[in-house]
């Protein structure tokens, strides 16, 4: 599974994917010819095998429900994982036991997977409230 | 830092030049940092300028930061409420 880690996620989150011997790259990492509009990145994504990882459902949503083939996208709830640099190590370690968890409609068919915290995972669900 | 209009699936929205990001992205991780312009552009890695360019930018005009983050957490919370 290869990703390509969307601009508004922090760039270390590939770096440490990386390091977890992930085939992971930011949009950040691309210099200054890296696509910037929605369509580019997924387009930059496809033609690299890799599933977009982002947020951003509103509009990576629409632009997957039109294609038929080739690698969807991550998408990582801002609620479930705030962007924030204490949560940098909930989503790489989210995102790397996602590896052979993700079915083959996001692979291939353009779907879509909604990240879920690992097995095990101390952080979640969280305390009730009240 | 400039800010332009795009176009995009889910509208049209403000990005802050040169990162690409949306203001609503930036100004987002400033609100989780505590309001501060420092830790969200080392997370983003970004100058600090173009944080401080976006939340004042996102300042003139904060319902449509405030719209596109709530949009986002609806979405969120509604495909992760049904069953899998």
């Amino acid at each position: 599974m290869r990703l390509l880690i969307d601009r508004a996620i922090a760039p270390v989150v590939a770096t440490r994917l990386r390091g977890l011997r992930r085939d992971a790259v930011s949009v950040a990492e691309l210099g200054p010819d890296a696509p910037s509009e929605d369509a580019a990145v997924l387009e930059f994504a496809a033609g690299e095998g890799r599933l977009l990882v982002t947020h951003n459902a509103a509009d990576v949503l629409p632009l997957l429900a039109a294609r038929e083939e080739g690698p969807g996208a991550i998408l990582v709830s801002a609620v479930r994982y705030p962007r924030t640099p204490l949560c940098v190590d909930r989503v790489v370690r989210a995102l790397d036991a996602a590896h052979g968890d993700v079915p083959d409609e996001v692979l291939e068919h353009a779907g879509v997977h909604w990240l879920e915290p690992p097995a095990g995972c101390p952080f979640w669900p969280p305390p009730a409230k009240g | 830092m400039p800010i332009i209009r795009r176009d995009g699936p889910a509208g049209p929205r403000d990005v802050s030049l040169p990162s690409g990001l949306d203001v609503w992205e930036i100004v987002q991780v400033v609100r989780n940092v505590g309001n501060r312009a420092a830790p969200a552009a080392r997370y983003l890695a970004i100058d600090v300028a173009e944080v401080e360019g976006a939340i004042a930018h996102a300042a003139a005009a904060p319902g449509e930061v405030d719209e596109r983050i709530e949009r986002e957490r609806g979405i969120a919370e509604r495909a992760l409420a049904e069953p899998a």
